[in-house]
This record gives C-alpha cells, structure tokens and sequence, in this order.
C-alpha cells in the first residue's frame, strides 16, 4: 500500500501527508475501527474511507486525492 | 523486562532489561531500520545507562524525535521508576506426545459440579486432554475444590482476570450480597492459580493451537502488540470483536497470514462460535454453565480435518442459580 502512494508524482505527494497503520498493533486496529473499514488493504483520505480491499489504479487515486484538495 | 511505547518513530515498542543500571537485550520492535536497530541494540549491551543518555538524548531523525531520543526516554523513564518492569507473558507449552482429542470449558468458577461432569463426559469420549480457558474460580464456596481437582486431573487451565484477581488476594469488583459471600481461597491454591499461565499451546496432530482468556491480557504491563501470539490474540480481541463484527472478517481472513497457530481458542463472551478462516479455526468457547446446561467443546482430529462440536448436558436435579 505505502508503495502506490510513494509512487505517487512529486506534485502530489507535496499536497499529501501519508500514514500508514499496522493492523498487528492495537494503534492499528483502532484507527481501522474508528474508520469502520472491513477490508485490508484500506486507504482513507480526509478519515474518509475511499478505497478498500484493492489497491486502486494511480489515476484513481490522484483523482480522489485532487477532489479533496481544493 | 520493560515495554516502552515510543511517539513519533517507526518500531511501535522498545524493549530492554535494565542489569546494575547497565542496558541488556535491548530491541527496537515493529518497524524502523532493522540494521541500525540491530547495531544499536550491540553498541549498547551491557552499557551503563548514565553514560549513553546524554549520547542518545535530543537526536533528531523525523519529527522533532529519533529512536535513539526516544530510548533515551525509555531508559530516563525506567531509571526514574516511571515505566514498570513487566514479569514476561507467561505461556505453557504442551508437552510432546499425540494428542487428537481435546476437550474445552470456560468460566467454571468454582462450580464444582460442573467441571465434575464435563471432565467424566470427557473421559467417556475418549478426550486425552482438557482445557479451562480461564476464570477456574468465581470467589464462591466450590473454589478450593475446583482449583484441587484442576490440580490433580491436570486440567490445563490458562488464566482468566477472576484467577489473577483471588490468586492475588484482591476482591473483584462485585454487589454487596457477593461481597458478603465471597470466600477466600487457601493460599496452596492462590499459588497454583498464580502458576497457570496465560496463554497455552499445544499441537492436535499437525495442528497448532493457542488458546487464552481474552483482551484482559493486554492491559497487563508486559504485553507486547509483537509478542508471542499477539497477532491472534489483538485480531480476536479487538479487530473482530471476539467474532462478534462479522463485518470484518475479510480483514480478520487477510491478518491470519500473521498467525502462528491455526486453532484459535478463547474465552470471555460466555458465547459458542466457530468460524474457519484462512485456514485458521477460531473458536469462542462460552461459559461452563448456562441456561439449565453444563456446556463444552469437543475438538477432535478426524479423517484429516478438524471436528468441532459443541456439546450439552442437562444439569440434573438441581435449579439454575442453585450452586454450591
């Protein structure tokens, strides 16, 4: 997951601040929980939960990502 | 052994010993730089912690922060009494030999009864062992006795947060009438309930289970998200909500990957469930007794799979609520 969003094009990642959670951690299942997300891997953008179970295509998520950034 | 959560780095846990104020077994959990971690953990063994605090302290890497400003916390915090050494979780591993049939029961406490009947209804199916995933004692007159017969018909029993509680002498939360009723247990039991560990593993044929209490395991102070059995216990307890949250159980099926064992068994509901997933068998055990019923599971290893039932039998002669 933290692979398609380090791939992500430089003027994208300047507008975005990532998190990753580990779903072995207490830390990590709780933020899934806060989400109320039922699949891995999840992306949330804005604790909006956007994608789930998939890892979607680059366009996909950069549009998702440019929606919210205005 | 101290467990430090430390903000702001990548492990999620540091853990180390503290020898005559030197450093010892020092490992950066969960994250972070594997081989930096690793060098650390060797430059400082056995390193007087006086001495490497001001080196560690106020070193930047993200965040204002750095693993190693962040040891230099554990260890400040540790030297000056404010994180607790933690006595390690403890587990029991089940000793070598062929085991194919096992029994399960949950919640007796101290119904004598009981734990009476299941384990003679256990014997006559042929179980080689039994399991009492915590909470052998309740505060009430059969205790002793529970805790005896555990003793001598080598009952495997893991720890539940009542064991801990009367093993310790402290009295549980509780309503004025049981507080009037509640019986101490002699110390030689308060020492065997102390003795049973935690977690317990065992192999049915070429399967590996674990089976524990519940959540009541991660508040305890030497508990890691990392540890021994972790990932089954974090995924029972809080990711599905002890099976409960079938919503998430394409989550609970991804994280079983993580597992070391492929029977999951444990307590705490009071409810009877068992879902297989990725392999995994995932086994809520309910309590002992309920609704007119002594209840258990039967867990056997037949014709390469595994047979789970849960069984009942009614209480006999005697009214619910009327134990000794």
């Amino acid at each position: 997951m933290a692979e398609s969003v380090q791939v992500l094009p430089k003027n994208i990642q300047e507008i975005i601040e990532v998190h990753e959670w580990d779903l072995r951690t207490r830390e990590g299942i709780q933020r899934f929980r806060d989400l109320k997300a039922k699949s891995l891997p999840s992306i949330a953008l804005n604790e909006e939960l956007v994608f789930e179970a998939a890892i979607p295509p680059q366009e996909e998520l950069i549009q998702a990502i440019k929606e919210r950034y205005r | 052994m101290y467990v430090f959560k430390p903000k702001g780095i990548c492990p999620a846990e540091i853990h180390f010993n503290l020898k005559d104020n030197s450093i010892r077994d020092l490992r950066m959990v969960g994250g972070g730089c594997r081989g930096n971690s690793q060098l650390i953990a060797r430059l400082l063994d056995g390193i007087d912690v006086d001495k490497v605090l001001p080196l560690l302290h106020g070193i930047e890497c993200r965040d204002d922060t750095s693993c190693a400003d962040q040891l230099a916390k554990a260890l400040l915090m540790a030297k000056n009494g404010e994180i607790k050494e933690a006595d390690p979780i403890t587990i029991g591993i089940e000793e070598a030999g062929e085991l194919r049939k096992l029994s399960v029961i949950a919640e007796v406490k101290g119904d004598l009864e009981g734990i009476e009947r299941v384990h003679a209804l256990a014997n006559t199916e042929g179980v080689q062992v039994l399991y009492s995933l915590g909470n052998l004692v309740g505060g009430g007159h059969g205790d002793d006795a529970v805790v005896e017969l555990a003793a001598r018909e080598k009952i495997r029993s893991v720890k539940g947060p009542l064991d801990c509680m009367i093993a310790l002498g402290v009295h549980p939360p509780m309503a004025g009438a049981e507080q009037k009723a509640w019986q101490t247990v002699r110390r030689t039991n308060r020492d065997r309930l102390l003795l049973n560990p935690l977690i317990r593993t065992f192999n049915l044929c070429d399967r590996h289970g674990v089976a524990f209490h519940g959540g009541f395991i991660q508040d305890l102070p030497g508990f890691s998200d990392f540890g021994p059995y972790a990932a089954e216990i974090l995924a029972v307890c809080n990711l599905c909500d002890y099976l409960r949250d079938e919503s998430v159980f394409p989550a609970l099926e991804a994280m079983t990957k993580h597992f070391t064992a492929n029977i999951v068994l444990f307590g705490q509901t009071g409810e009877w469930k068992h879902v297989r997933l990725g392999g995994v068998d995932l086994i809520s055990v309910g309590a002992l007794r309920s609704r007119g019923f002594y209840r258990y599971a039967l867990i056997e290893w037949k014709d390469g799979n595994l047979d789970v039932q849960f069984r009942a039998a009614p209480i006999e002669n005697k009214p619910e609520g009327a134990r000794q």
